[in-house]
């Protein structure tokens, strides 16, 4: 008898050691250690003030398309320089990890997910001038069933990423508490395996993650999915230090990218490869999904269906989705209660894109030059 | 033969019966539950789960189709709007006709009229057979205008009794203007004819132009018939409740609810959970309540047509009806179960039978034999085994049953040989007392000899005194006769007794006791013993005193068991003669009649026998005296006559002073 008391007691202790592991692990992923994450640690991140540094995500498809576009803007080149700046791209992980570099100052800006967005807005004074993407976060699992039936299974899911976000609005949706299933904190790149050797049961990821696994059985299933709205946000201090019409030049390639990717399903294909190209250098691994894939899911994205990435101001107003978004982030303690949703509100700036969109000519939104 | 008797022992078919019964209803019972719902904890997955799993497939599949085309559509829409827009004749025509129009608006002529001179126009009319060729071509537009974007007047329009009327009052254009851009799109319900339009509205020269200096704009009116009739098709094998529900941002209801006809579109709103999910933009299945308050497993899709428009497309059907099938599924499942335990029960039954109605036989056979029917055997059967059990079953019985012939015949032989060597034994016991009886029948004898040698002095003396007359000699001689006689009588019993009885026969014990007293009183008195016969007779009747059996052989056991008593006074006398205590031997012999069993108790004062020997006295060839004295076999010879030969008892008691030996036999008479 009390030797198998010891044994328990013993069993409990190691439990409990691995929790606390592990939950130490997740604060570490998060905050404290994220300098010495083994990708992050070896990047250089310049000190000139010439240089805009914006974190983004080269595993986040189809968004990652218009950034590559971009990156090879020479329109948007020129006019960078003509105030005298260049443009610098970092890739993440995910979302909480921009935003952790942003909070830092290593960074000026990122593009990301509309929760990253949302909590950087707590976290600092941020504007966000332009939508980036309205793309699918999904639960991809391994037969037909519903949020609620995941139930004491193991869900792999990104810490601080929008497909978390998603999950625990899902499970909330269906009426089960996060304790009632067995969520996994992962990267990104480890969901396929994890995926394939039945680790887990079902994954909170984005694109090309989730159609990967969802593609790799014909039996997987998506079970639930939430549009995204995705958006590239600059620290206001950075914009409000003269740089707004670096800031402008940005969206403008923004724009022109839009419209050079729709122009032509040539523009796309070849975009796209130069995504595949990036997501498989990042990751180390083949790109996973094929052109065509990514070019579908590309026409259903921002690319497809909105040439003009204006944010849906509906969205930001008490009835949108940001703002439910944010009430349910504060309701799960993700954001501090002290927090109005009017500051989160009024990172939001309508009138760049308008700007720009009325003065097409001023910023050679039909100019590609794209090497 | 001992019976193993266990209370709670039952037979083989019922065991049988049992096992397999209840292995099989554990079978029968487990295999429709595996069916239904898989083996837990395991990827083996149950029917119920699998239609289950089925049925959401269905939906999920369904659902994505019906978004697609959908989306398709709107594609499609938004794609025909941008070809029109980017028409060479409109953009370059467009302008110049808003001019005239203004022109023939500002000079107050009425609307009539400037229709008829604006179809005056070239321009105006090319303008006008394209957009008509437009519509015609699709046939799903409603009309489609050009519009002055200031005034909100229509200036070109595939019917031309539009041109001239305002716009600028209508939901769609007015929220189309406060975000111009490049287009804009909203359904439209028109109450009168309670059809749902989609207008598209589009900027016209956006591309050259300052957003604020826009001039016109294209306004397309689409029937949105051919899109939702496909859209809200439910006949995909969902079920008879299914229903198909668009609803816009706000959650209002675009297309018309099959249960709530008077619900108007983009008015009424829908509160349910799936339609706030689709509309805000999330996609999955729930469980939840309709606008009838009816539980439905609901598909929420979300079209995003651009960042600012987005639908929800809500398939749904009730609960009930989807589950069920699986109900009957399950109910099907139980009566299958049941049917197939009865039948399963039968079948078992039957086996059982057939495997136990061999064994059941065999044992009937045993029973048989037990009873006594060593002629009974078992037969053969349809089952190997039992056959190879039977075979050596009878085979055991034959041998038995030869071996018990063997036996009796045997035991025959052997009581056959006993009785001989008993005889034998009994002529011999009988030999041995032959000294003893002739010394009897010389004492018996020396009385009657004297009297007849008295008799002859007598007749001498007559003779000499002349006395012998022929009365005198006649009563000598019927003197000496009678001595003569007795002395024959003796001699005669002395021969009858060492004659064997032949049969059994009657005879009174009473008096056979006394003849065997005669026979050795001689050697009693010769040492002083004296011998007392006590017969409790009723009424002086001794008929009561009559037994079955052999009279020479009883005469044998009471000389046996007098001689012991002789034997115990003389051994007893021969101790004390150093003593001077005086001694007289006595036996006593009490015969009497007790509830029609005849005892005759012979007791002496001989001393009694020593208990450790008294359980073995009547063994053969046990004695305790010297070899010439005794052989050991009187009693063992007393005991066979008594027991064996004559139905009655012996046994040996210690009494007073001495032992006591009783015999008891039945009377032939009580
Ligand atoms: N009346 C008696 N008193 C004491 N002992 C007796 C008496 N009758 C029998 N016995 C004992 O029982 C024994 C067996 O008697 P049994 O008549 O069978 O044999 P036996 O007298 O020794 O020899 P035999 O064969 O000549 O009679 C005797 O030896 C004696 O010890
Ligand atoms: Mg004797």
């Amino acid at each position: 008898m009390i030797r198998q008391f010891v044994i328990l007691k013993l069993i409990c202790l190691l439990l409990s050691c691995i929790v606390i592991l592990q939950v130490a692990q997740i604060g570490c992923s998060v905050d404290k250690d994220i300098l010495s994450h083994p990708i992050y640690s070896k990047y250089a991140f310049s000190t000139s003030k010439d240089v805009i540094k914006i974190g983004i995500q080269p595993l986040y498809l189809p968004t990652n398309i218009i950034i590559e576009a971009m990156k090879r803007d020479n329109v948007l080149k020129r006019q960078l320089a003509a105030v005298g700046k260049t443009l610098m791209f970092y890739p993440f992980l995910k979302g909480a990890d921009v935003n952790a570099f942003l909070l830092k100052g290593y960074l000026h800006g990122g593009i990301g997910g509309d929760m990253p967005t949302i909590t950087a807005a707590t976290k600092t004074d941020i504007i966000v001038p332009a939508l980036f993407q309205m793309g699918f976060t999904s639960i991809v699992a391994k037969e037909h069933m519903m949020v609620g039936d995941l139930r004491g299974k193991n869900i792999g899911y990104a810490f601080g990423s929008n497909a978390h976000y998603m999950l625990l609005e899902a499970l909330a949706a269906a009426g089960i508490k996060e304790q009632d299933v067995n969520m996994l904190s992962m990267e990104i790149t480890d969901m396929p395996d994890a995926f394939e050797k039945g680790n887990v049961d079902a994954l909170a990821a984005w694109e090309p993650y989730a159609h990967y696994a969802f593609f790799s059985s014909t039996a997987h299933a998506i079970i639930y999915r939430n549009i995204s709205l995705g958006f590239i946000y600059f620290s206001k201090a950075f914009f409000v230090d003269n740089n707004d019409k670096a800031v402008y030049a940005i969206i403008a390639a923004e724009i022109r990218a839009l419209k050079w990717l729709n122009q032509d399903t040539k523009n796309l294909y070849t975009a796209i490869e130069w995504t595949r190209t990036t997501e498989g250098t990042f990751a180390g691994k083949k790109a996973l999904l094929t052109t065509l894939q990514i070019a579908d899911l590309a026409r259903k994205d921002l690319i497809g269906r909105a040439p003009q990435p204006r944010i849906p101001q509906y969205e930001t107003t008490e009835e949108g989705v940001l703002y439910k978004e944010f009430t349910f982030l504060k309701q799960i303690g993700k954001i501090a209660t002290d927090i109005k949703w009017q500051h989160v509100k009024d990172s939001f700036n309508f009138s760049i894109v308008d700007d720009i969109l009325a003065n097409t000519q001023k910023y050679e939104i039909d100019t590609f030059s794209y090497e | 033969m001992n019976k193993i008797s266990n209370p709670i022992a039952i037979g083989l078919k019922t065991n049988i019966l049992i096992s397999f019964g209840v292995l099989f209803v554990v079978m029968m019972f487990l295999m429709p539950l595996i069916y239904l719902y898989g083996v837990p904890f395991t990827k083996i997955d149950g029917m119920h789960k699998k239609r289950y799993a089925e049925y959401l497939k269905n939906l999920n599949v369904i659902s994505d189709l019906k978004k697609d085309k959908l989306s398709l559509w709107f594609e499609e829409r938004r794609n025909n709007a941008a070809v029109l827009s980017e028409s060479r004749l409109i953009i370059n025509h467009v302008n110049e006709i808003n001019q005239v129009f203004q022109l023939l608006a500002g000079s107050g002529i009425n609307e009539n009229l400037i229709r008829v001179k604006l179809m005056q126009r070239v321009n105006f009319n090319e303008m006008y057979d394209y957009l008509n060729t437009f519509k015609r071509k699709f046939a799903l537009y409603e009309n489609i205008h050009i519009v002055d974007v200031q005034s909100g007047k229509i200036i070109v329009s595939t019917d031309i009794n539009n041109v001239g009327n305002n716009v600028s009052e209508e939901d769609y254009f007015k929220a189309a203007m406060q975000t111009p851009f490049l287009e804009s799109i909203a359904f439209r319900h028109d109450a009168n004819s309670n059809k749902v339009n989609l207008i598209i509205t589009y900027l016209l020269n956006y591309e050259t132009s300052d957003i604020k200096t826009h001039k016109a704009a294209l306004i397309m009116q689409i029937n949105t018939n051919d899109m939702l009739e496909p859209i809200l098709e439910t006949d995909y094998g969902l079920g008879k409740t299914a229903e198909v529900l668009l609803v816009d941002r706000q959650t209002r209801i675009i297309t018309p609810l099959k249960n709530l006809l008077n619900a108007i579109p983009l008015e009424y709103k829908l509160t349910d959970k799936p339609s706030q999910l689709a509309a805000e933009g999330k996609e999955g299945i729930l469980i939840s309540t309709d606008y009838n308050g009816k539980e439905v497993i609901a598909a929420f899709r979300h079209l995003r047509i651009t960042p600012a428009v987005s639908y929800g497309m809500i398939v749904k059907v009730d609960k009930e009806e989807i589950f069920t099938p699986l109900k009957a599924m399950i109910l099907y499942v139980a009566i299958f179960f049941v049917c197939g335990m009865l039948v399963t029960l039968i079948i078992t039954y039957l086996i059982s039978a057939s495997i136990a109605r061999p064994i059941s036989l065999l044992s009937k056979t045993a029973a048989a034999i037990e009873k006594g029917n060593l002629n009974a055997r078992a037969q053969k059967t349809h089952i190997k085994e039992i056959n190879i059990l039977t075979a050596a079953f009878n085979n055991m019985l034959d041998r038995i049953e030869a071996d018990q012939k063997d036996l009796e015949t045997k035991v025959i032989e052997e009581m056959d040989k006993r009785r001989k060597h008993e005889q034998i034994l009994i002529q011999q016991s009988k030999l041995a007392s032959m000294g003893e009886m002739i010394a009897s029948i010389a004492h018996q004898w020396r009385q009657p000899l004297n009297v007849v040698s008295i008799l002859m002095l007598d007749i001498k003396d007559a003779y000499e005194f002349g006395e012998l007359d022929s009365q005198y000699l006649n009563n000598f001689l019927q003197k000496a006769r009678l001595q003569l006689e007795y002395m024959s009588k003796t001699i005669d019993d002395f021969r009858n007794f060492c004659k064997p009885s032949k049969a059994k026969m009657v005879f009174n014990v009473k008096d056979t006791v006394k003849e065997a007293l005669s026979i050795i009183i001689y050697q009693l008195e010769n040492h002083n013993i004296t011998v007392n016969i006590n017969v409790f007779t009723y009424e002086g009747n001794d008929s009561h005193f009559i037994v079955l059996g052999y009279p020479n052989e009883f005469k044998q056991v009471l000389i046996n068991i007098i001689n012991n008593a002789k034997d115990a006074i003389l051994h007893k006398k021969e101790l004390l003669l150093s003593s001077n205590e005086t001694y007289e031997g006595a036996i006593d012999v009490n015969i009497y009649n007790k509830q029609g069993r005849i005892f005759i108790e012979v007791s002496d004062n001989g001393g009694g026998i020593d208990l450790n020997i008294m359980d073995k006295i009547f063994d053969p060839y046990f004695t305790t005296k010297l070899e010439e004295n005794g052989t050991g076999i009187g009693l063992y010879m007393t005991k066979v006559i008594i027991e064996d030969n004559m139905n009655g008892r012996i046994w040996a008691e210690n009494a007073k002073n001495g032992a006591m030996m009783k015999i008891e036999l039945n009377a032939v008479y009580t």
